[in-house]
Order: structure tokens, then sequence, then C-alpha cells
């Protein structure tokens, strides 16, 4: 609404009382209650109840600064010819930070979504690291494990062949004790001599897993006097298999002892296995 | 038109504004300020319970007297009393800016808390006089059953009409025009004395 041009207040009237039926319309302008006041004087009446309407709200005080600043755009008229309100430099804290709490909610908002982000990232890397280096290891042991097989496969291959080797000598292990029939219930083993008497194999089964503080300790007798071949451990159910690609000249008998771990120079503790080699016999 | 047999009574702090208004067409500076002080703090409030906003309704009322004072030529106080003239005025302004916000329900649940923080106690006879006229029509606004005060505060102070108040409420617009015609027939006939004085 711009001043009061023609029409102005009828357009504030019809805006609040608008679209009034003719009934409607007659019982608001009705004199009845206002002795015989004619119709414009009513309108006016209710331009002045609408405009009054204020009055009824709490006075709010502007701001010290309003006044000088609507003084110096009405001042500031002389040079432009119209009178608009430019609004001189000032502190506004509560506009800056009406805009400024806004923009940096949002931006910490966002910063903590993007470190979230990154984080989550970061976290997704690290198990996908910690996933590869498991698969890594897991791969190694089992390039170990095939190694290991592998060597096992070969150790299995030379032992093959040396006990298919023409001309193998074979000497049966038992406890000297026994008697020849005997093996079927205790250990035995079985020496298998390549005919260079260097290469040899043996096979043992039915010995006693080794002692806590002990180990089996392998010998060959040569020239009377005992020569260890080395120590070895017994787990339960497993036979033992060992080889060499040497054995000492003039063999003639073997022997295993169960001795403190680390083995012995000589053997001092019992005796489980015997073989004499004037009961190897050559095969093939 | 004044008819022959009611000779105009307005009071004179009414013929005090006017005069002002006149120095405003004479590019007379001090009779903007002297308005300003005499409405200021008034029109402040209706901005502010329009919009909801205390920097936009210092916004709107500036921009209201920048109106006044550019276009005092156009005053005619056959039509209305100066202070009606600047209440229109600054409504006018408060509801285009509302208007374009689209969002009066927001703005409404702004005012009523705002309400309660920005009492300012009167100072000088002007003021006193004012006060005592916000005091009468409040307590009439307050004699007024809570439906027919509510249409008559959503048609003025929200700029809604009388078929979006229908459609807001949910009451049938009959009804909302009955209320509203009831609420004016009351305030205008208890405070008749009032508005005389500013013809």
């Amino acid at each position: 609404m711009s001043g009061l041009r023609s029409g102005s207040h009828d357009e504030l009237i019809l805006e609040l009382l608008g679209e009034l039926e003719g009934d409607e319309r007659e019982s608001i302008d009705a004199p009845s209650d206002l002795d015989g006041i004619d119709r414009e004087r009513l309108r006016r009446l209710d331009v002045e109840l609408l405009g009054s309407l204020p009055f009824a709200l709490e006075p709010v005080e502007p701001r010290p600064e309003l006044r000088a600043e609507l003084l110096a755009a009405v001042a500031g008229e002389g040079q432009s010819g119209v009178a608009s309100f430019v609004r001189p430099p000032r502190e506004r804290p509560l506009r800056r930070l009406g805009w400024a709490l806004p923009l940096a909610a949002t931006l910490a908002v966002a910063g903590l979504a993007l470190a979230g982000l990154l984080f989550g990232q970061l976290q997704a890397q690290k198990r996908t690291v910690a996933d590869l280096q498991a698969e890594l290891e897991s791969v190694r042991g089992s390039i170990t494990q095939v190694a290991a097989l592998r060597e096992t496969m070969l150790e299995a291959k030379r032992q093959l062949a040396l006990v298919g080797t023409r001309g193998v000598e074979v000497c049966p292990l038992r406890p000297r004790d026994a008697g020849p029939a005997a093996g079927v219930e205790g250990p035995w083993g079985v020496l298998y001599v390549a005919p260079d008497h260097q290469h040899w194999y043996l096979s043992v089964h039915g010995l006693e897993p080794t002692p806590e503080g002990h180990a089996y300790q392998l010998w060959f007798v040569a020239d009377g006097r005992p020569v260890s071949a080395g120590t070895f451990s017994v787990e339960p159910g497993d036979p033992v298999e060992l080889s060499s690609e040497t054995m000492p000249a003039g063999t003639s008998a073997v022997l295993v002892t169960l001795e403190p771990t680390g083995g012995v120079a000589e053997p001092r503790g019992p005796e489980v296995l015997f073989g004499d080699g004037a009961e190897a016999m050559r095969v093939l | 038109m004044e008819p022959a047999d009611r000779p105009r009574s307005s009071s004179p702090r009414e013929l005090e504004d006017r005069q002002l208004v006149s120095r405003l067409v004479e590019r007379d500076q001090e009779a903007l300020a002297e308005l300003y002080d005499r409405h200021a703090s008034m029109l402040l409030a209706l901005a502010q319970r329009v919009l909801g906003s205390r920097e936009e309704a210092e916004e709107v009322v500036q921009e209201a007297l920048l109106q006044v004072w550019s276009q005092a030529t156009r005053y005619d106080p056959d039509r209305s009393s100066v202070s009606t003239w600047m209440v229109l005025i600054t409504r006018s302004r408060a509801i285009d800016r509302l208007r374009n916000r689209k969002v009066i329900e927001r703005t409404t649940v702004a005012v009523q808390r705002e309400e309660t923080t920005t009492h300012a106690s009167p100072a000088g006879v002007g003021a006193v006089l004012r006060y005592e006229r916000g005091l009468r029509l409040r307590r009439e606004l307050d004699r007024l059953p809570e439906e027919q005060r509510d249409v008559l505060e959503r048609a003025f102070f929200q700029g809604m009409t009388q078929r979006e108040i229908a459609e807001r409420t949910g009451i049938p617009l009959g009804t909302v025009k009955t209320r509203t015609l009831l609420a004016m027939k009351k305030l205008r006939a208890a405070l008749q004395s009032d508005l005389e004085a500013l013809l």
C-alpha cells in the first residue's frame, strides 16, 4: 500500500473483511449501534480501528542507531534526488553471527563428515592391508609347506631308490633278547644299506614315545666300537625313517639306545633295538 | 468528506502529527525525526509481530519511514489519521516480506516467543497517551472471544485472507467472516471515542 491513494482504505477493509455476502456486509455497516453514523464515517472508523491494533502490542524500542541511519538516508536525498536507505558501515555482530554461525556449523558438520569418511576409508584400507598380510603369510606358509613336502618327496624318492637298488642289503633290527618271531608285538626295524656301504635307510616301528628328557640314539658298530649316527625322537604312532650318505667302514652291527637328551659319546642307556650284520641279506 | 453536522474533533496529538507531515512536504528532516520519535516503537512492534525478526522489522520500519518522507504529499487527513497511515504503510511492507518468505506459521511461533522480551516503559506525555490507548485496546481485545480475536489477528498481523484463514483453521469460510465481523463491531463500539479522536 503506497500512501493513501484513493481506494486504499477500502482495499484494506476488503482484505480484512472481504468476500462478504450482502447480509454480512449489512451487519457491519448497519448504523444501529453507532447512532446514525453515515457509511463513509463508518468506513473511516474501521480504518482507524485497524490502524489502532498495533497499539495493543508492547512497544519495541529501536536501536539508537536506527534513527541516525534514517536521517542520514534522508540527508543524502539532496545529492541523489531520492531518499534511500543506505545502511552506513557499522558493527552488526548479530547479523554476522546469524550468517557466520550457520556457515561455521555447516563447515563443521561437513568437516566432521569428511573426517568420518576419511577415517572410514582409512579403517577399510587398514583392514585390507591386514587381510593382504594375512594372505601373504598364508601363502608364505604354503610355500614353506610345499618346500618341505618337496624335500620329503625327494627324500622318499631317494629312499625308495636306495631300497630298490640292485644289491642292497637288508638287516632286521629287534630287541636283542627277543627271538626272531618277537618282532610282531615289540619294536622292530629294517636297515637298508646300499652296495657302496655308504648310503643307508633305516625304518623303525613300534618304539615307545620318547620319554621326557631322553632321546633315542643310533649307533653303528665298526671294528667292535659303537659310532654314533645321531639321535632321534619318536612321537606316538609315528614311524621313524632315517637315512644318510655315510656309514663307518667295517660296520658289522647297528643298535638303538635310549639316552639323555642330546645324546652321549658311548652307549650307556638301555638298548632297545639291535641288528647284526651277519643276519643281513642281500636282495635282488 | 466530513459531514457538515459533525465537525472534526481531532485530538491535539493527531493535529501535531498532521503538522509534522506538512513539514515533511517542505523537506523538514527534524519533522521526520519527531515522527520517528513518536511512532517508531509502535511501528517496530507491529513489524516485529508480523515478521518475527527484530532485524527485518527494523529494516521494514526504515523503509516505511522513508516512504512517509518521500510520499508525504499523498497523505489525506480525510481518509486516515497519521498514525494509521504510517501503520498501514508499515504493515503493507511487512506483509509483503512475509508473503515473500511463505513461512507464515514459523513466523507466528517466533513472534510469540519474542513478545515476552520486548516490553518498553513509556516516557513522556505522548508515550503515556499512546500507552493508555494501547491498554484500552488490549483490554477490549482480551474481552473478545478467543475465536473472534484469533481470526482478526490472523487477518491483520499475518495478512491472511478470510479464505486462507478458513483453510488454515478448518473453519467454514462463512464462520470466519462472521467472527471477523463480530470482532470488528465489538471493538468499534468499545473504542468509538478513541477512534473519533483520530478523525
